[in-house]
């Protein structure tokens, strides 16, 4: 059976390619994890990024979705500029108070 | 190396959205208070700050109002949130709130009554100041948030003003 098969040489050109043991796709595992790697540090870099320079969201509120400031808006602009005034003068007040307080100290601290 | 410029243009959404988002303090950390009775809450908005310059308003031509228009006219808005309920208590509970990498403090100061006034400031990209904090702690607890381009200058100005009426 066969026996003129069997008598059949091979021409020498021939490349015995699919007589090697298979090949496990060993290449291609290393290539996809150190790809995966790859990606986990940069996630994980980008998440360092994001937890240094983002700063931490506000605690939850249950209003915190949407506040109708209208609601609280003077009706006048009378009204508006007697309270803008007095916040300011309170703003510029304070600033002061905290400016010469410094200076004192820094006058201490020269004599 | 092209799939890794989309993994990071895509990792850095979220961030760039978060830092896109503007919202001010008292909304930020604060917004529980606006419907509690407790507190007294006051909103200018830009759109009143406007309304401001036109109306025939009394005394408006003296320096002083002079100045405030001049600040005012920077800003987007005010937010005034107060009570006098557990002043020192709420005083503490702000300051722990804020976040102050993301609010720098500018300036504390304690007076001899043991009043204290805190001043937080949170910058934009060109350095400038783009929201005003002013915490008060004594007979009432008091948060005002000026947020717009605010200019130090001016306040200060606006203190020489009150000085020079004295």
């Amino acid at each position: 059976m066969f026996r003129e098969e069997r008598q059949i040489e091979l021409p020498a050109t021939f490349e015995p390619r699919f007589m090697l043991p298979e090949q496990p796709a060993r290449s291609t595992r290393l290539r996809f994890l150190r790809f995966a790697v790859r990606v986990a540090a940069v996630l994980l870099f980008m998440f360092g990024m994001y937890k240094l320079y983002v700063p931490a969201p506000a605690p939850a509120t249950k209003e915190s979705a949407a506040i109708d400031w209208s609601k609280y808006e003077p009706e006048t602009p009378e009204e508006a500029f007697r309270i803008t005034r007095s916040a300011m003068l309170r703003l510029s007040t304070e600033i002061n108070k905290g400016a010469a307080a410094a200076a004192k100290e820094v006058d201490k601290i020269n004599h | 190396m092209k799939r890794l410029q989309w993994i990071l243009v895509i990792a850095l959404l979220p961030v760039a959205a978060s830092l896109q988002a503007q919202a001010n303090a008292i909304e930020k950390y604060f917004s529980q208070y606006v419907e509690d009775d407790r507190f007294s809450v006051v909103y200018i908005s830009s759109r009143l700050l406007n309304m401001m310059k036109d109306a025939d308003i009394e005394d408006f031509d003296d320096e002083e109002s002079k100045v405030i228009m001049e600040i005012a006219k920077d800003l987007k808005g005010l937010r005034i949130l107060s009570t006098d309920v557990t002043p020192d208590k709420f005083y503490k509970e702000a300051k722990e709130k804020i976040n102050t990498s993301e609010y720098e403090v500018w300036m504390t100061v304690r007076d001899k009554d043991g009043d204290n006034v805190e001043f937080l400031v949170k910058e934009n990209k060109e350095k400038k100041i783009e929201e005003l904090l002013m915490l008060i702690s004594g007979d009432e607890f008091m948060l005002l948030s000026f947020v717009g381009n605010i200019d130090l200058d001016k306040v200060s100005k606006l203190a020489d003003e009150i000085e020079k009426d004295k």
